[in-house]
């Protein structure tokens, strides 16, 4: 791959192309325009076809009701502020909490061995519980043993509930990265006298985290979506906002606004990661 | 004879069933250069991780300036403090500048500042030809870099003893030479160093003596004109035939 | 030859019966009303989950509105949907469905409401050991509550415009977890229609107490519960005939009369304080 890209520098510099750069430049040429046509075809087959439908009014009138989405968009704007303040304080939460199950997961002396063991029970029970009743047992449960207000509120144990749940999962990502690190790290970060803590520190943390980076993208789109579970205990955000209009309106245009907002938040997180995922294999392959 | 700077007594090292280190003692005098050589799985990494107490011994003993640091409990880090190491390939972090890689030691084991760590790095790295590379990554550096930049890093602890464990092997045969050049430059120094290595012309040139392993037992030690012309043990006189066949193919 | 019977039979009882001629032809399935109520069903409108039994307030009109359309109950078939599957677009699979849907100008737009067969109130319910229990129940006192409501109720939209209160609204998806929000006391009061209100204090909750209903001069309050329809549906004039005749004879006194309990005792809330 650099060799081509070294040829490309070195070898243009006027307008003189190289044999296999004029191929290459026709062949992306024809397959851009093959791609533009088809994706035409398909979006002008969609609209057209799907209005032929016989119940595309009915479908027309429930989903994409333009008068029900300008009524409802502006409130279900400001319910997702609150799904984004639930997310900002659950993701840093969240991180944290799963590098100390992470590093419990990886000790190796038998004096802190019930730490290890408190983290695998963690996280194999909070992985194999769907977030959804994590949400309602905590989020209903430890408030009814009488906490009182405003310690019993379901903003905090929903939040907890979530931090439980996405900490388990991503206490593992953390732990695949730091079991990545080639032994040969730890070696030479011990030959130098560095503390265990020094070196998961300075040495192999920070590789472990950059690594992962594209993973935790991932799981951070998800947490968002996710926050919206939280309406199941109470909080009226995005999604209970939306079921609410739905309901008053008895038209699901409202969800598909819903739709929008999420998407509008999550989709340049998706890329980002999928950026970050090939300048790391673009790093790997140097 | 003065006091060895490293003396290893009967030495035993097994990875389960297999026994690696088999009984091996060696007196190591202050500036003397010991090459190990010998087979691949003959047992000089494992000797080598031993000395550095990564790998614990199981039985005989290891002494430092006439002190037993293998004692089961004894904290391995100011002993690594003395025992510097470079391995065969990744010895460098790769999110940190070459000089970034030697300044975390010294800063965070000796407690050093970061402005009089830097002075001295700069200093080791202009010794070395290095000076230019401080502020590049690892994977900018070519093979023979690195590894001359891993020694580097491992001097800044200001070790009292270089353990090098086969640190051309990996290397691209032209970048070899580079490093062989910072080897001497270390013996000319007065560093005692021991270094596991298939360089056999190399070791004959430098080496002070020369060990040759076999299957995890010592089984000769001579002075280089001797092992390399008038082996004892058969074992030796095969391995070197084979080797030296090979070199001289090159 | 039985199946021959029954339309010779029906078209027989048609002549005396002008509300079946209104449906023949229009049901889903001939000859038959297919009802659908909730998943599942609460009381007090249908008891025990079991609709076939005419049991419960809804129930019992469900069949009584069968019953002066032309179909007795061997003719009446029972389906469940949810709020979303009674509003979804397209074919339904009932002829008509109740399971208190509040009948507003909104939902009419996509969906037929029959004319009201149940108009209640609103009202706060509190638990008596969270110390919200005021009396008399007032709007100011009302004001500095922290309300739960069903998101699927007309609760949330009622409680910004009439009462606004301090705190935000807690929604829930239905009766069970509306009441344990209130029992973990993570909300001061929540909001039912006033039967539920009544099976919940009554039934379901030790220490639960009725503070208040909102009088029926307020906004939204009463809510008034319609039959669901299809959009245009040919039914509609049929069940609202049928419903009008049975409130003029008396049966659906009769019928609210078994199967709810009286809300006479509640204080309704005073609005001007």
């Amino acid at each position: 791959m650099s060799t081509d890209t070294n040829t490309a520098r070195g070898k243009s510099p006027a307008r003189g192309l190289t044999r296999r750069q004029v191929y290459e430049r026709k062949a992306k040429q024809k397959s851009l325009i093959i791609a533009a046509v088809s994706l035409a075809a398909v979006v002008i087959l969609i609209y057209i076809i799907v209005p032929l439908a016989p119940g595309w009014e009915g479908v027309k009138r429930s989903f994409f009701n333009w008068a029900v989405l300008t009524k409802t968009f502006p409130k279900m704007l400001s319910a997702f502020v609150l799904d984004l303040q639930l997310f900002f304080i659950a993701a840093p939460l969240i991180f944290a909490l799963a590098l100390i199950i992470a590093l419990m997961r990886n000790v190796t002396s038998a004096a802190l061995y019930p730490l290890r063991l408190f983290a695998i029970v963690y996280i194999d029970v909070l992985r194999s519980i769907p977030v959804i009743l994590t949400i309602y047992l905590i989020g209903f449960g430890i408030p009814g043993l009488g906490l009182l207000p405003p310690y019993n509120s379901p903003y905090i144990w929903g939040t907890v509930a979530l931090v439980l749940a996405y900490s388990a999962y991503i206490a593992e990502v953390f732990r695949t990265g730091i079991e990545s690190i080639h032994e040969s790290q730890r070696s030479a970060a011990r030959s130098l006298g560095l503390s265990e803590t020094s070196m998961m520190r300075y040495v192999v943390l920070p590789q472990a985290i950059r690594r992962v980076v594209p993973t935790l993208v991932n799981f951070l789109v998800a947490l968002l979506k996710d926050v919206a579970l939280l309406s199941f205990i109470g909080p009226v955000e995005l999604l209970r906002q939306a079921g609410v209009y739905k309901s008053l309106f008895a038209n699901f245009t409202p969800y598909v606004g819903a739709a929008l907002i999420f998407l509008c938040a999550t989709i340049p997180a998706i890329r980002f990661a999928d950026y970050l995922m090939a300048k790391q294999n673009a790093e790997r392959s140097r | 004879m003065s006091m060895p700077k490293l003396s290893l007594r009967g030495v035993k090292k097994s990875f389960g069933p297999l026994e690696v280190c088999k009984n091996i003692s060696i007196d190591i005098q202050p500036s003397e250069l010991i090459c190990l050589i010998g087979g691949s799985g003959s047992g000089k990494s494992t000797l080598l991780r031993c000395i550095n107490l990564l790998d614990p011994i199981d039985d005989g003993e290891i002494l430092l300036d006439g002190v037993d640091i293998s004692l089961p409990g004894y904290d391995p880090n100011p002993v690594r403090r003395k025992i510097g190491m470079v391995f065969q390939s990744f010895n460098l972090f790769p999110h940190m500048t070459v000089l970034e890689n030697i300044k975390l030691a010294p800063m965070k084991v000796k407690g050093m500042s970061s402005a009089e760590i830097t002075s001295q790095a700069q200093e080791l790295l202009e010794r070395f030809g290095l000076s230019d590379k401080a502020d590049v990554y690892p994977d900018r550096l070519s093979g023979g870099q690195q590894q001359r930049a891993a020694i580097v890093r491992a001097l800044a602890m200001e070790p009292e003893i270089m353990l090098l464990d086969e640190v051309t092997s990996a290397l691209d045969p032209e970048l070899v030479g580079e490093v062989l050049d910072v080897i001497r430059q270390l013996k000319t120094q007065g560093m005692t160093l021991m270094l596991a290595t298939h360089e056999m012309s190399f070791a004959r040139e430098v080496a002070d003596r020369v060990c040759f392993l076999d299957d995890g037992k010592l089984l000769e030690i001579a002075p280089p004109e001797k092992m390399f012309t008038a082996p004892e043990h058969a074992r030796t006189r095969q391995f070197l035939q084979r080797v030296l066949h090979r070199e001289r193919l090159q | 030859m039985k199946r021959t019977l029954t339309t010779l039979a029906a078209i027989l009882l048609a002549s005396a019966a002008t509300a079946n001629e209104c449906s023949t032809g229009n049901t889903l399935t001939a000859d038959t009303l297919t009802i659908a109520t909730g998943n599942p069903a609460y009381y007090p409108w249908v008891i025990d989950d079991a609709p076939e039994s005419g049991n419960g307030f809804e129930a019992a009109v469900a069949y009584a509105i069968a019953g002066k359309m032309g179909y007795d109950n061997a003719h009446v078939a029972w389906v469940r949907t949810s709020f979303d599957g009674a509003i979804q677009p397209g074919a339904k699979n009932f002829d008509f469905n109740l399971q208190q849907f509040s009948i507003l100008p909104e939902r009419a737009e996509v969906i037929d409401f029959s004319a009201p067969y149940y108009t209640t109130t609103k009202a706060v319910v509190v638990t008596t050991a969270n110390g919200k229990d005021m009396t008399p129940a007032t709007l100011s006192g009302m004001k500095g509550l922290k309300f739960g409501a069903g998101a699927g109720l007309s609760a949330a939209t009622f409680l910004e415009s009439a009462v606004q209160p301090m705190a935000s609204t807690l929604l829930y998806d239905d009766v069970a977890n509306t009441t344990a929000a209130l029992q973990a006391n993570q909300v001061d009061a929540v909001i039912f229609d006033l039967p539920t209100a009544l099976f919940v204090t009554g039934v379901q909750m030790d220490n639960g107490k009725i503070i208040g209903q909102f009088p029926t001069d307020v906004n939204d309050s009463p809510d008034h519960f319609g039959l669901v329809l299809a959009k245009n549906s040919p039914l509609t004039a049929c069940v609202d005939a049928a419903l009008s005749a049975l409130q003029a004879d008396g049966t659906m006194a009769t019928i609210e009369d078994k199967w709810l309990a009286s809300g006479a005792g509640v204080p309704v809330i005073d609005m001007s304080k």
